[in-house]
């Protein structure tokens, strides 16, 4: 592998502050219920009542289904951003190969609206999610987009052949 | 190791500028380093100059970088050198053979040239009739070979690189046009006999084109004009094998490896091409064999002696070194490609800092060499540069991409011939054609990401571009051509169902494959190939085909000895042994006087002794060197007096005896003719057979000639054929004593009186 290839651990780190703010809000252990935090900023009307649990304990399950999923969605983009990119070179035609970068962040613009639609679908479609508030389901659906846009970026930057795509060296 | 490739006239440097471009694009194997060098009088030559612009611009590319000293496979990766500043040496500063020879001071160098030129040939002082090549003329260009100005700077550049014994020598040259002619065997030769060079026993090839283009016979003849007469290449080609023919049968080959090469149909030129001065042939497959065979010498020089090595015509798929050369032109003109219409204009949009998302090469293989991204472009551009020379040669690209801005009509015809003609020389499906090809589908296994990722400073030494040649040569899939496999053939102008000379079958070796193929017997092989039908279209030799200064007397032998020499001839050749040998009223000795060599210029000397057939010479012909010639005058000649120029009728040879003047007036042969038919009536070729048929086959062999009992017993059948005496009257006595002493044992042996019983 040449040098331009090798690649530092330290950009693989990069993956773990997003699922790590998850975790943190999430953690059951937390937060004055001692469900997290997560729970409590969208289930407020139900807190202190006996379906809090069963509300807290829902919405942990669908929030790290959701992450995970968005997850999925970035890394399968990172991947298929360097496939297309492959397939772009092997096309030796310059315009078709100036605008990496270009080609970077508009996919993350299409993970940040994968993840978000799919996260929005879960909750349309789902009958568990229902005591949460409106504005919590735009608040929920941003971050999982969020978290799916970063998991991407995080991934390219990760990968040693699209780090150095991207950076040029 | 070292190649010293010496190209000889307007062929051979074809090939070696073939063999260049080849070698640059690796096609030798790796620790070689090729030393090209031209040999012809015309310095200006197009394939000189090219050949020599081309070795410039590669040097500069390598220099540019850090590879002046890069030795290794790949792109670039040849190391070529330079015997002086250019590459091309010149035979001779002469241009005309009456200054080479120095006729204007020396009545006896006019006397000895009279006997050997026509007048055409040795032209008048400060003449410019060799200035640019010898034209077919043989016999004359192996004399601007032998002048020690031109001899020993060509010796001398040549033997600095052969002295350290890892170097072989290949010499390449037509048989069929001049300077080729004269040149390859004398180089050899030189190479051969050179003392410094004699522990060393250089391994040398000799690779000889047969004519393998020709005036295209479809619009009018043309000929009018013809600087080197194409209607003569064959019976050159068969001159020249003829004479190598005779070198073998005499175990006197100057080389380990003979590669002739031909093709069955030549390529067809317009005859306007033959015209003086606008000698630019176009470039044709077998230079490329040429260069192929060159390889093949150095693969195998080890195991070669005195071989003749034959290869079949291209049958597909192509396979051994034919695929090779097909492989390397291929991921030349995809590298080629790529460059052009990638790269270097990718290269446009890098930043300040040397960086091109997408592309982390480029900061990466600036970074390692320390250049910037404009130096790395301007890289790329100068080997596109080359790359596109070496396709444009093998007529890779269509002519309409090689026309200039605003092209007249006789410029794009003229450029769509050429390139028509090159391309059509080539096996089918055996050219990449650039306005076809696709790169990408051809590289489509390649990863690009992986572009340039071999690529090193150490091994590179900054040649960007080889990583590229490397990654090109691991993608490139190329499909073996599934043409219908035609039935093989030979690369030689005759086929082996051709029949020679005397009716016979042709005997040329079994050839399996497409490697180059050792014939059996040597012998047996140049001569199998001398014998083709060589002179079918110019029956009569020519002295000017043979590359010897000895020429009219090889001539005037072939056709008084073929049996279908006519009467003239044969009475004149009588005429001439009867006034050297019958006493004439007033005559009290043999007309005859010796030049001797040390009376001529040392080109004259050189030329006459190198050059001689016959390795004893100073036995042979003369005892003490020079020429013994024939006069005939009517004033009286003081003894030690030389005969004027007109006044030189022939000169004294073994296999004949005598020879007839070159430089012979119509008006003195007619009289000669007539003394030849006066004294055979009279009974003189039955006379003289009788005197000395009983000693002259040995007389020969004392002398050292050369095939002694065939020479001799051709001269006593030549002098019997003559009808027995059919006129009454008596011949005058004979002369008793040669007049000059130390003469060859066959010349006294001519003038002793016969012993009884």
């Amino acid at each position: 592998m040449a040098s331009w290839k090798r690649h530092s651990m330290a950009w693989w780190l990069l993956l773990l502050p997003p699922p790590g703010l998850f975790a943190y809000v999430l953690s059951p252990g937390l937060g004055n219920y001692s469900e997290g935090f997560w729970p409590e900023w969208f289930g407020a009307s139900l807190l202190g009542t006996d379906g809090y649990r069963l509300f807290a304990a829902t919405l942990r399950l669908w929030t790290i289904g959701l992450l995970v999923a968005a997850a999925v969605v970035a890394f399968a983009a990172r991947f298929w951003l360097a496939y297309r990119w492959r397939k772009r070179l092997r096309s030796f035609q310059v315009s078709q190969v100036l605008r990496f970068k270009g080609l970077v962040y508009r996919d993350l613009g299409l993970v940040f609206i994968a993840s978000g639609t799919l996260a929005t679908t879960a909750i349309l479609l789902g009958q568990d999610l229902r005591d949460v508030p409106v504005v919590g389901w735009v608040v929920i659906v941003s971050a999982i987009a969020a978290f799916g846009a970063v998991e991407f970026f995080m991934a390219v930057l990760a990968f040693g052949s699209t780090n150095t795509l991207l950076r040029g060296r | 190791m070292k190649l010293i490739c010496v190209g000889v006239g307007g062929s051979g440097a074809a090939c070696t500028e073939t063999l260049t471009h080849l070698s640059a694009l690796g096609l030798l194997p790796d620790g070689w380093n090729l030393i090209p060098v031209m040999v012809d009088q015309d310095q200006q030559h197009p394939r000189i100059t090219a050949t020599t612009r081309f070795i410039d611009r590669y040097l500069a590319v390598r220099a540019a970088r850090r590879a002046t000293t890069l030795s290794g496979q790949g792109l670039f990766g040849l190391s070529i050198s330079r015997v002086v500043g250019s590459n091309v040496l010149q035979p001779s500063t002469h241009e005309s053979l009456f200054d080479l020879l120095g006729l204007a001071d020396s009545r006896q160098a006019k006397a000895a040239a009279r006997l050997l030129f026509d007048g055409s040939e040795i032209g008048v002082p400060g003449g410019r009739d060799f200035a640019n090549g010898y034209y077919g003329r043989v016999n004359a260009g192996v004399c601007f070979f032998n002048d020690p100005k031109g001899r020993d700077s060509i010796l001398a550049a040549i033997r600095e690189h052969l002295l350290s014994g890892d170097g072989c020598v290949v010499l390449f040259g037509s048989g069929f046009g001049g300077t080729g002619a004269a040149g390859l065997l004398h180089i050899a030769r030189l190479l051969r006999d050179d003392p410094q060079l004699k522990p060393v026993k250089v391994p040398i090839a000799i690779i000889q084109l047969e004519p393998y283009f020709e005036p295209d016979s479809s619009g009018n003849d043309g000929t009018g004009g013809f600087v080197n007469l194409p209607e003569s290449f064959e019976s050159r080609t068969g001159a020249a094998y003829e004479f190598l023919d005779n070198l073998a049968q005499a175990g006197n080959l100057p080389c380990q490896a003979i590669y002739p090469l031909g093709t069955p149909v030549p390529a067809a030129f317009p005859p306007e091409w033959f015209a003086r001065d606008q000698q630019d042939n176009p470039h044709l497959f077998l230079e490329y064999l040429g260069a192929l065979a060159a390889r093949d010498f150095v693969l195998n020089h080890k195991e070669l002696t005195d071989d003749v090595r034959i290869r079949r015509l291209p049958v597909q798929p192509y396979e051994g070194p034919l695929a090779d050369l097909r492989t390397v032109l291929f991921r030349a003109a995809v590298s080629c490609r790529l460059l052009d219409s990638y790269f270097i204009p990718l290269l446009d949009h890098v930043d300040d800092d040397g960086v091109l998302p997408g592309h982390p090469w480029v900061h990466r293989v600036c970074a390692t060499g320390g250049m910037t991204a404009a130096q790395l472009k301007e890289h790329f551009g100068e080997v596109r540069a080359l790359l596109k020379e070496i396709l444009i040669n093998s007529g890779a690209y269509p002519h309409d991409q090689l026309l200039s801005a605003s092209p007249s009509d006789e410029e794009r015809e003229r450029l769509e011939r050429r390139v028509r003609i090159t391309r059509e020389s080539f096996p089918p499906d055996f050219l990449p054609l650039m306005e076809r090809l696709s790169a990408p589908t051809l590289i489509g296994a390649g990863d690009p990401l992986a572009l340039f990722d071999d690529y090193t400073l150490q091994g590179d030494a900054e040649v960007v571009a080889r990583s590229l040649w490397r990654w090109v040569a691991g993608a490139l899939a190329l499909e073996a051509p599934g043409g219908q496999a035609r039935a093989g053939g030979y690369q030689l102008r005759w086929q082996a169902h051709d029949r020679d000379v005397d009716n016979q079958p042709l005997q040329l070796p079994t050839t399996p494959n497409d490697e180059f193929h050792s014939a059996k017997d040597t012998k047996r092989q140049l001569t199998s190939l001398a014998l083709g039908k060589w002179s079918e279209r110019n029956s009569r030799r020519s002295h000017s085909e043979y590359p010897s200064a000895w020429a009219p007397a090889i001539v005037h032998r072939d056709i008084l000895y073929s049996g279908k020499a006519r009467d003239d001839r044969r009475y004149l050749h009588l005429g001439l042994l009867a006034i050297a040998m019958l006493q004439r009223p007033g005559s009290a000795a043999v007309p005859v006087r010796l030049l001797r060599q040390g009376q001529l210029n040392e080109t004259f000397r050189e030329s006459l002794s190198k050059t001689c057939p016959i390795p004893a010479y100073d036995k042979s012909v003369v005892a003490e060197g020079g020429l013994l010639v024939l006069f005939d005058t009517t004033v009286p000649l003081e003894d030690d007096g030389v005969p004027s120029e007109e006044d030189v009728i022939g000169f004294f040879y073994p296999d004949t005896v005598v020879v007839p003047a070159m430089g012979l007036s119509s008006q003195r042969r007619t009289e000669i003719e007539r003394f030849g038919l006066y004294v055979a009536r009279r009974g003189f070729p039955r006379q003289l057979c009788v005197r000395i048929e009983r000693d002259w086959v040995q007389a020969l062999r004392a002398s050292q000639v050369p095939n002694a009992d065939r020479q001799g017993e051709r001269f006593l059948r030549f002098l019997a054929n003559f009808e027995a005496r059919t006129v009454a009257e008596t011949l005058p006595p004979f002369y008793t004593e040669f007049p000059i002493p130390g003469v060859a044992r066959w010349i006294r042996g001519l003038f002793e009186e016969p012993q009884r019983g």
